[in-house]
């Protein structure tokens, strides 16, 4: 047999396809055909084609020159796309390491693709089913209230007719120096407007005399009935800017604590300032008893915003008897005289609101689970996944809770990062664990004395702390570490105003006793136990309270963060009273001057 | 006779690997020499014997060049040191088994007591 196919040259280095090597080949057509369609089956790359055309080629050269017929060669060849497959897989296991390491990346990424796709169609297909509804927790003592022991009618009545979203700007003409008082050119202004809120501060004191506020919580501003929100906005069209875009139909909203709505504190804020104001006027027309009278309506008006245990109510709560305490202070400060006649009444006064700063985290406890049962599932026994629901709601919580209309792309957002967040955060029950932690560390924390608190790390910070590791994670715990600085704060506060309302009581003390001995005690353990229970004690530094007289007058002061007695000089510049100075002493009465400080 | 695809698919490579000791050979010579050599039992096409190469060649136990001198490219494959090496292994590991086969009555000692074959 004469030669088949001329000398070629190696396809390596002459770059040459394998069509143009086949077509070269002096090759009887069904053997050139079947080389053609086994070589294009293999979907190799055009070098590699090139190779194994040159290959067969020869192979079937050598064969016709063996003397086997074409017919023969192509019958026995095999089956054409298993041969295919085979020559491809042993090619492409000769491929360079760069490629095969691709190819398994590529392989691995697909893998994880396709697992996180599985991973999000099963998420998607949990949903959250909350069990305990928290707003009818809270709203249960008020329920069982009898309707004649409830204040709310009676604020209700107040309040819209004083028109009390548009009143008492006259008090305020100079909102950098806040509430006008006696003296002030602003003042008989204010007094005009005051008397003629005779009968608003009446119906407070009236309305502080009920057992319970009697608001009934609700979620959404919509809910809340228009009798209500009229007290409250006034009969204005225009809708309540956080009612945008909710709705009570949203099954996870409608009844979900983040919903609730306490329109109620704004009004009462303000009444707690008619009613300091009003104890200024009454001082200035020496009317001690509707002085009184006024300092016990803001002990009450305290106790009522405090009844929901939200932590926002019992900041209001503290806000209005601080505001009372300090009214008081200022009056003694100005004319000790002046409350001569009432100091007793007064001291049992201030002895009954000590109950108000108790904080109660329980509420916040409360407000966390409820959003755990809406953002997770439940597996019937304490645990569950984050869900697509939960992951709006969660979103929602951040967008002062306004409802996000369903719409696709979010959605398909939301189920790309169910997976991803499902991972990166904690489950149900590790994260209700953690909570339950966390509020009991709180708790301890909150019932340490003031002075121990810098003194040693608290346990809710211990706590978060021991998640540093999962907290590299952002989010892991949703957010509870963050609530670790506010709880912290939020007891340093109420220690704050605890120590200046026992020194409050401490210098109606000196002057009860001034009044009866003609003298201030050379001690306060004199005071003990006729004007007061116990020997008042420093809250800065746990040790006896510090008391001199100065110019004839009461001086009360704690020692400081720095625990050194400078005879009682307020010298931290930075901290403003009744913050704990880090520099100085810790002066609690008189209050210093704002302006020397 | 021809051997069956999963008995092959052991013996294959290793025959192939045997054919190499001797030197260096391409895949017609290959073709020719296994059906030669073992009475057509070890007969292989082109679409078993290209396949094989190249997954020896991916394991590193051959190796191939490319020859232009002659009248035709050819692609030549010999064994490398660790293709040397897994052969003799094989080998042992083949010896072994075959005869741990003929205890059971298999080979050609037995077929002559008239055992199974």
């Amino acid at each position: 047999m004469s030669e088949v196919i001329p000398n070629q040259d190696n396809p390596s280095r002459d770059n040459r396809d394998a069509k143009s090597v086949l077509a070269a080949a002096n090759l009887p057509l069904p053997v050139r055909d079947l080389i053609d369609k086994l070589i294009r089956k293999t979907r190799l790359w055009k070098r590699e084609k090139a190779e194994v055309a040159l290959e067969l080629i020869a192979h079937f050269a050598d064969g016709l020159e063996a003397g086997q017929s074409a017919d023969e060669l192509v019958a026995h060849f095999g089956d054409l796309k298993t041969t295919a497959r085979l020559i491809r897989r042993g090619k492409k296991r000769n491929r360079p390491l760069w490629w095969r390491a691709q190819r398994r990346l590529l392989q691995l990424f697909t893998a994880i693709v396709l697992v996180y796709i599985g991973l999000a169609a099963l998420l998607v297909m949990r949903h959250p089913n909350p069990t305990i509804d928290y707003i009818a927790e809270f709203n249960r003592p008020m329920l069982s209230t009898p309707v004649a022991d409830r204040a709310w009618p009676i604020y209700r009545a107040a309040w819209t007719k004083a028109h009390i979203w548009d009143n008492g700007a006259v008090l305020w003409p100079d909102k950098e120096r806040g509430m006008v008082r006696p003296g002030e050119p602003g003042w008989p202004a204010a007094a005009v407007f005051l008397r003629e809120q005779a009968p608003l501060l009446a119906s407070l004191r009236e309305a502080v005399a009920k057992p319970s506020l009697g608001w009934e919580l609700k979620a959404g501003w919509e809910a809340i009935p228009a009798e209500d929100r009229a007290a409250m906005q006034g009969p204005s069209t225009t809708p309540n800017p956080l009612s945008a875009g909710q709705s009570a139909d949203d099954p996870l909203l409608s009844r979900a604590l983040v919903s609730v709505m306490l329109p109620f504190l704004n009004p009462m804020r303000h009444s707690a300032n008619l009613l300091a104001a009003d104890m200024w006027l009454a001082a200035s027309e020496h009317e001690s008893d509707r002085l009184l009278a006024d300092y016990r309506a803001m002990v009450g008006l305290a106790n009522h915003a405090g009844q929901c245990p939200l932590l926002v109510n019992q900041f209001v709560r503290l806000g209005i008897i601080a505001l009372a305490d300090q009214t008081i202070m200022a009056l003694n400060v100005s004319d000790p005289t002046l409350l001569a006649s009432h100091r007793v009444d007064l001291l049992h006064a201030m002895t009954s609101a000590e109950q108000l700063f108790r904080l109660d985290i329980s509420g916040e406890k409360a407000f966390y689970m409820d959003m755990i049962q809406r953002v997770y599932s439940d597996d019937g026994h304490g645990d569950g996944t984050l869900t697509l629901d939960g992951l709006r709601f969660w979103e929602q919580m951040s967008d002062t809770h306004r409802i996000r209309p369903i719409n696709t792309p979010e959605t398909a957002l939301r189920i790309l990062i169910l997976p991803a967040a499902t991972t990166l955060t904690a489950s149900r029950k590790d994260l209700t664990e953690q909570l339950n932690r966390f509020y009991v560390a709180a708790q301890e924390d909150a019932a340490r004395p003031m002075w121990m608190k810098g003194k040693t790390p608290s346990k809710v910070d211990a706590l978060v702390n021991s998640w540093k590791p999962a907290s590299l994670r952002p989010d892991y715990y949703l957010l509870l570490s963050i609530l670790a600085p506010s709880l912290n704060r939020a007891s340093t506060t109420f220690g704050q105003a605890r120590a200046v309302h026992e020194a409050s009581m401490v210098a109606l003390s000196l002057e009860a006793y001034h009044d009866k001995a003609g003298q201030y005690p050379t001690d306060l353990s004199e005071l003990v136990p006729h004007y007061l229970p116990t020997a008042p004690l420093d809250y800065s530094t746990g040790t006896p309270l510090r008391y001199k007289l100065v110019n004839g007058k009461p001086l009360l002061y704690g020692l400081g963060k720095d625990g050194i007695d400078d005879g009682g000089v307020w010298a931290d510049k930075k901290n403003h009273w009744p913050n704990v100075p880090a520099t100085g002493d810790w002066v609690v009465y008189p209050p210093p001057d704002p302006d020397a400080n | 006779m021809r051997i069956e695809k999963e008995l092959m698919r052991g013996t294959g490579p290793m025959a192939v690997m045997q054919l190499l000791s001797a030197g260096e050979k391409y895949g017609y010579e290959l073709v020719e020499a296994l059906s030669k050599r073992s009475s057509g039992v070890l007969a292989m096409g082109q679409s078993t014997l290209y396949p094989m190469l190249y997954n020896l060649e991916a394991k590193g136990l051959i190796v191939s060049r490319v020859d232009d001198s002659g009248t035709r490219s050819r692609r030549y494959y010999r064994l490398t040191d660790k293709g040397t090496r897994r052969l003799a292994r094989d080998s042992k590991q083949w010896k072994s088994l075959s005869e741990a086969m003929s205890g059971l009555g298999f080979g050609p000692a037995a077929a002559q007591e008239g055992g199974p074959v």
